[in-house]
């Protein structure tokens, strides 16, 4: 159907034509409250069509494939009002090899998902009868193909693979909610450890401890370090640095955080859930420095944000969905170990607060680098020992001071979240507000 | 449809089948900066079969609309293997057959995509000419059509259309490396003139945000808080909106202690309820997506908890009523209990009683969003200013709010008699159904003890 839609468009007037197209095929089972509740079959497919048409762009979407003419005549009809153009479609390029497709993830059959969903509940459930147990496991297939008026033809196909397992203790005033998951291109993960690691932390927020509030040193965890990156991922978007709102505009080169720090989108790390071997316009993946050893290495860029930047379109032209225009974004995003370990910051902290779940971190202004969330799941540390959970705290770093002046330490161990793989990080301090 | 739809659900194979069909048609445009950033119209058409056999769901979603039938039989077959041995029976509702039209004021559609563009382009035009440190600005715009068709075993079949429009334009100031903000948002399910005549909200964003790059970051600790009346809908919608979700209470025999009817949350003056009711809220609703006629719903009374937000299969397990809160982010997504309009009633303080006394606190205006883990709440405002003395003083910025829903709600010690009904472009988020558009309508309130993050 995509040459098909390129030929009308450019029949139509048009003078270049995009064409991309994604379908999914995926089955998630889900376990709500200890029981299975709902087994979910999508199969889903769209096209998207960019057309430049007197120097503008025009942008049209639809998932009813049987009318590829009003898809057409939408898009340049939009044409007329359109973003001016300003780049080229590329056109045909070798793409790297990656790993991101797993057979045996697609012959996995729904009966045995269910048994591994059914493996966490009763694994938890074992634990503690009165927790409230989700569990998810995921399997699916996407492919997307892009076809352009500049030559371009690409096909691709990846596999998903994921589990999740929540747990929900509830007493008067009091809940304890923790997750844990794991997604991966590839079949790997095993529910029955993925549960145990939820009761860990459930056992190590059964009693709660008081907590003051003030300047505190303060591990956070794969999981908020992931909530606290926000403003990083805001100032390295291209197109925040060609609008002047980004504060790190003027930076490339410079020390913007400390230097164990290093960052990197990798889209070819084997198996990851963002990996692939292009862009969302074509664009061929790379690995790149965003951060290396604490110096601001690249911004990322789509093909217009380059073309406007005049820079190189870094591969990370990214559709949030089939409905939206690429825009700037990371496939993979990594951030690089160090030489410790999580027991050794806790011994080294001595006196802290070890952060898991941060909720609501993601609000606010990113550009700002202050970072405000309630801890969710955080533990207080006496002597190098967690000793309890602390609750109604308020956690707040300024993200861009902390990364650059507060690092103490990272883990060597990571652990890869969605599409990031991320380390334990030990920080000097963080300000903690609770109620007196 | 309605044969090829009501034929389908009469071939059996379950306890219970629905189908559903939608064809939307979006429109949305977007400013960053002096560059136009986006236009697009796109068509989103698809469906999906439900299957119930003894309280286990199968969910089939597609785009196409071919071999109905095999997809139906999966559905039933994904049925069939989550069925649990006990429970799970619908709550009985009223079989219907209806027709809901659209009732529109000004209809986003009669416009030409260049008077939208027009429209929007001249605020994105006011805040780039503001001058002084505004560097950049964001404007976007989006409406959506819809065509919904539903059936079910039962014999109900609707035929809905629906409109949905958002948008909202942002002032970015910078100067020295800090980058602040200001806001304005509009949304509706009825009017396209909730987008026009903006312009002084919009002069009033720029103000805002460069008043913000002098403001200090706020001193963490603990504060009496005003919240404006945006900020208090989104309080009531984070803090006890997602509480009351029905299907987390009906199936955690913990929960469902803790949400014991009757059980007192606040003071008297307290009320708090959720409606499919307000027309040209962005929650309306005259069916849910179970068909199941919308209601009000009262949460809190006199400060007491009355009720909750009920699916069929919620209120069925738990004995209570269906509160046409069943609701599907599109025909992707199996319907589940959520908000439409959630609303703190007007109670009877002014302004000026709640500074009244108020020795050091902030108030607080407008949010980013909000989230709750159930029982600890946290949301940002937009911007804030302290109060000393009974008086406002100056700005500070970063300002996020937490706290317990169980004490908090205990802790509002004032409600205001200026019940605002503000409809903005966000939405809600639950178990990846997002952003489903809802709405919070409230007045000013006073909270005592409320922690807020930040320098100490």
């Amino acid at each position: 159907m995509l040459e098909q839609v390129i030929d009308l468009a450019l029949r139509s007037g048009c003078q270049a034509a995009e064409a991309y197209s994604q379908s999914v095929n995926e089955t998630p089972v889900e376990f709500e409250n200890n029981r299975l509740k709902l087994i979910h079959s999508r199969v889903l497919g769209g096209v998207a069509l960019r057309v430049f048409r007197d120097g503008k762009v025009g942008f049209a979407t639809t998932t009813r494939l049987t009318d590829p003419q009003l898809l057409v005549d939408n898009a340049r009809a939009v044409a007329e009002f359109g973003a001016k153009g300003g780049f080229d479609f590329p056109g045909l390029a070798e793409l790297p090899a990656v790993a991101n497709y797993d057979r045996q993830v697609l012959e996995l059959p729904v009966e045995t998902m269910v048994e591994r969903g059914q493996a966490m509940v009763d694994t938890v459930t074992a634990y503690d009868p009165q927790v409230m147990t989700m569990a998810q496991v995921h399997r699916g297939r996407g492919s997307v193909r892009i076809v352009n008026s500049s030559g371009l033809d690409i096909e691709y196909a990846t596999t998903y693979y994921g589990l999740v397992c929540g747990g929900l203790l509830v007493e008067p005033e009091n809940f304890l909610s923790t997750w844990e998951a794991e997604f991966s291109a590839r079949l790997q993960g095993d529910p029955v450890a993925l549960a145990r690691d939820v009761i860990a932390k459930l056992k190590l927020g059964k009693t709660n401890v008081g907590l003051a509030g003030g300047k505190y040193p303060v591990i956070l965890t794969p999981t908020a370090l992931s909530e606290c990156l926000g403003p990083l991922t805001a100032c390295i978007n291209g197109q925040a640095v060609y609008r002047g709102i980004s504060p790190w505009r003027q930076r490339l080169g410079e020390q913007v955080a400390a230097p164990v720090f290093s960052v990197y989108d990798d889209p070819l790390r084997p198996y990851g859930a963002g990996t692939v071997p292009c862009d969302d316009e074509g664009v061929p993946a790379r690995r790149l420095p965003i951060i290396e050893r604490g110096v601001l290495a690249n911004f990322l860029y789509d093909l217009r944000t380059a073309a406007a930047m005049g820079a190189g379109p870094t591969g990370n032209g990214k559709r949030e969905s089939l409905s939206d225009l690429p825009s700037i974004d990371v496939s993979n995003l990594v951030v690089e170990g160090g030489d410790s370990s999580f027991p050794a910051m806790l011994r080294d902290m001595g006196q802290g607060i070890v952060v898991d779940q941060l909720e609501g971190a993601w609000s606010g202004n990113l550009y700002s680098g202050q970072i405000n969330g309630v801890i969710g799941l955080g533990y207080k540390v006496e002597n190098g020992e967690i000793t309890g959970r602390v609750k109604d705290c308020m956690f707040s770093i300024d993200a861009f001071t902390a990364f650059k002046d507060h690092i103490v330490a990272l883990s060597r161990e990571r652990k890869q979240l969605w599409d990031m793989l991320l380390p334990y990080v030990l920080l000097s301090e963080a300000d903690i507000s609770t109620s007196s | 449809m309605r044969e090829l739809l009501q034929t389908l659900v009469r071939l059996g194979g379950a306890d219970y089948i629905e189908v559903r069909v939608e064809e939307s048609h979006v429109t949305s445009l977007g400013f960053k900066g002096r560059d136009l950033d986006r236009v697009g119209k796109s068509i989103e058409f698809g469906g999906n079969i439900r299957a119930l056999t003894n309280g286990g769901w199968g969910f089939v979603s597609f785009n196409d609309l071919k071999d109905l039938e095999a997809k139906l039989q999966l559905a039933c077959t994904q049925a069939r293997l989550s069925a649990r041995s006990e429970g799970g029976q619908l709550a009985a509702v009223p079989v219907v057959e209806d027709q809901v039209a659209l009732d529109v004021a000004k209809d986003p559609r009669r416009l030409s995509l260049a008077d939208k563009m027009a429209l929007m382009g001249s605020y994105n035009d006011i805040i780039l000419s503001y001058g002084g440190p505004i560097q950049s600005s964001s404007v976007y715009y989006s409406d959506k059509h819809s065509r919904l068709y539903f059936a079910n075993s039962e014999g109900t079949y609707l035929e809905q259309e629906k409109l949905d429009l958002a948008g909202g334009a942002t002032a970015f100031a910078t100067r020295d490396g800090n980058t602040q903000l200001g806001r304005v948002g509009f949304g509706s399910s009825r009017d396209f003139a909730v987008a026009e005549g903006q312009e002084d909200q919009v002069r009033e964003a720029c103000r805002q945000a460069v008043e913000l790059l002098d403001a200090p970051v706020v001193t963490g600790g603990e504060y009496t808080v005003i919240c404006d009346p945006r900020l208090a809908g989104i309080f009531a919608h984070e803090a006890f909106g997602h509480l009351s979700e029905g299907d987390d209470v009906a199936e955690n025999p913990s929960l469902a202690q803790v949400m014991t009817l009757g059980t007192r949350f606040g003071q008297p003056f307290l009320n708090i309820y959720d409606s499919g009711l307000d027309a040209g809220a962005r929650g309306y609703l005259k069916y849910d997506d179970e068909g199941v006629l919308t209601e009000k719903t009262y949460l809190i009374r006199e400060g007491v908890l009355v009720g909750r937000l009920h699916n069929r299969q919620s209120a069925a397990r738990m004995g209570e009523r269906p509160t046409g809160s069943a609701r599907a982010l599109d025909y992707t997504f199996p319907p589940i209990c959520r908000m439409r309009n959630t609303c703190i009633e007007a109670g009877e303080a002014t302004f000026e009683n709640m500074l009244a006394g108020v020795k050091l606190g902030l108030y607080a205006v407008d949010s980013y969003g909000g989230q709750t883990d159930g029982e600890m709440f946290t949301f940002s405002a937009g911007r804030a200013y302290m109060i000393r003395d009974g008086r406002l003083a100056e700005p500070v910025r970063d300002v996020n709010l937490t706290g317990n829903v169980f004490v908090t709600l205990r802790n509002i010690d004032m409600v205001g008699a200026d019940f605002t009904a503000h409809e903005g472009p966000g939405g809600c988020g639950k178990w990846s159904q997002s952003p489903l558009p809802t709405s919070e309508w409230a007045p000013h309130i006073r909270i005592r003890n409320v922690v807020v993050g930040g320098n100490k």
